[in-house]
């Protein structure tokens, strides 16, 4: 019988990881606070802002496949080394960005390229890699409650820095916080777990890059999983973005609506943990099932009980639990079905349609509004996509399709 | 376990509780983190 324990490696891998990922994912969280004083300073309207970071969410979905090949190719370490360095560049370049050029330049190129080398898909390949299959999704859970604490703790922080210090100064500090990824890369150097048996596949010829894209193409299983992420994106965008907005059409205060966005970021770091724990013991295709089903009574729940501040709470709660659990389950269920030599670009592809859902949701969500004057269509295409996860999650099995 | 990896885990067991400490803190320092929000994003 194998050892499941984490290894010494693994543990220093885990550590670099995490702190990885709550530098990255942490410092993108942030982003949006610098909207007000930048298009303030620069007579923009929202749009100029706007448009930059649906640039970057697009540039980072799309590119992430290619991001995540090259780290399966040379290695993860390399490839976050360089995010990291792309990444410091990039807020450089935004804090001295005065046209909207060089916001497109900077916050859309530049950091949607690091951003696709220094977050999930790259960091929880690594971490999947190293470990024992039997502890994967808990050394994944781990690793992405980092990015959730990463992104608990950068947006009080990066406010803090911008009523203090300035935005300039602000995105210039976070530029050396983010710079600390480059020496941090170089934890990511646990080898890969080799199975007791792996001499007896050892004979059986490697899979190429195109090989492993057609076998995927046409895995029913893994089209359903990538739907599925196109669920989690859409609804969890919608939600962050929008739903200041239907606070204060219901007149709530800035208060609760402060304490709803912390305590989804708190008991966000909860539902990631416990949802990698989860997935180690569990059928992970069943409980992302239960996950957005859950996700689906929590928003009827939210529409039909009449509204109050605990209501608003109650949602907020449930909601972190469910926000960004979808991520280790997700990652783990690609790894379990194709293995882990291509894990970082097959994760890429299903993270690309989470980014699609992502950009739908924020979209949908105002051209609603525009026109109605409420989000009522799509609440209630959110509650249809939460069936659709659940159903689409219903296909999905964790089946080996390559043995490695 | 050995005695240093027993170390290591209770380190970041405390590194965890006091980082976490320290968040909650910094929410309660950035009440009007909303009204940023609502102005950032929402069409209003």
């Amino acid at each position: 019988m194998s050892d499941t324990r984490f290894s010494k490696p693994l543990i220093y891998m885990l550590i670099g990881s995490a702190l990885i990922l709550a530098l990255s994912l942490g410092v993108r969280h942030a982003f949006g606070l610098y909207l007000v004083p930048m298009s303030h300073e620069f007579g923009w309207g929202h749009n100029v802002f706007s448009l930059a970071i649906a640039m970057q969410n697009l540039i980072w979905g799309a590119v992430q496949p290619i991001t995540g090949a090259f780290a399966d190719k040379y290695g993860s370490k390399i490839v976050v080394a360089v995010g990291g360095a792309l990444y410091s560049l990039g807020l450089l370049l935004m804090a001295v960005s005065s046209t909207s050029l060089m916001l497109n330049l900077s916050v859309g190129l530049i950091l949607g390229l690091a951003l696709s080398a220094t977050s999930f898909p790259i960091l929880l390949s690594a971490v999947g890699r190293a470990a024992h299959p039997e502890k994967r999704s808990l050394a994944m859970g781990i690793a992405s409650a980092a990015g959730s604490f990463g992104q608990f703790i950068m947006l009080p922080s990066t406010l803090l820095l911008l009523q203090n210090i300035g935005w300039s100064a602000a995105l210039v500090v976070n530029a050396i916080f983010v710079a600390l990824i480059i020496p941090l890369a170089w934890m990511l150097k646990a080898p890969m777990y080799v199975a007791p048996n792996a001499s007896a596949l050892a004979n059986k010829p490697a899979l190429s890059f195109k090989q492993i894209l057609v076998l995927a193409k046409k895995h029913i299983p893994f089209l359903f999983l990538a739907l599925g992420f196109f669920v989690c994106g859409f609804q969890v965008v919608f939600i962050g973005i929008h739903l200041p907005g239907y606070l204060i059409d219901h007149g709530f205060n800035v208060t609760t609506g402060t304490i709803f966005l912390a305590l989804i970021g708190l008991f966000n770091i909860v539902g990631t943990y416990s949802a990698g724990w989860l997935g180690g013991k569990y059928s992970k295709p069943r409980l992302l099932m239960g996950l957005y089903g859950l996700r689906g009574i929590a928003i009827i729940a939210f529409l039909v009980l009449p509204l109050s501040t605990w209501t608003i709470y109650g949602f907020g709660v449930i909601m972190g639990l469910l926000w960004l659990s979808t991520v280790p389950l997700t990652n783990g269920i690609v790894a379990n079905m194709f293995g882990v030599k291509y894990l970082s670009m097959l994760s890429g592809l299903v993270f690309f349609t989470h980014q699609v859902g992502s950009f739908f949701g924020g979209w949908l969500g105002g051209v609603n509004h525009d026109m109605t004057g409420n989000y009522n269509m799509v609440w209630t295409f959110s509650i249809v996509l939460s069936l659709v996860g659940v159903l689409v999650h219903f296909f999905v099995n964790e089946e080996a399709v390559i043995h490695d | 376990m050995t005695d240093s990896l027993r170390g290591l885990k209770i380190l970041i067991g405390l590194a965890v509780l006091g980082l976490l400490s320290l968040a909650i803190l910094l929410w309660f320092k950035t009440p009007q983190m909303f009204e940023y929000f609502n102005q950032a994003f929402c069409p209003h």
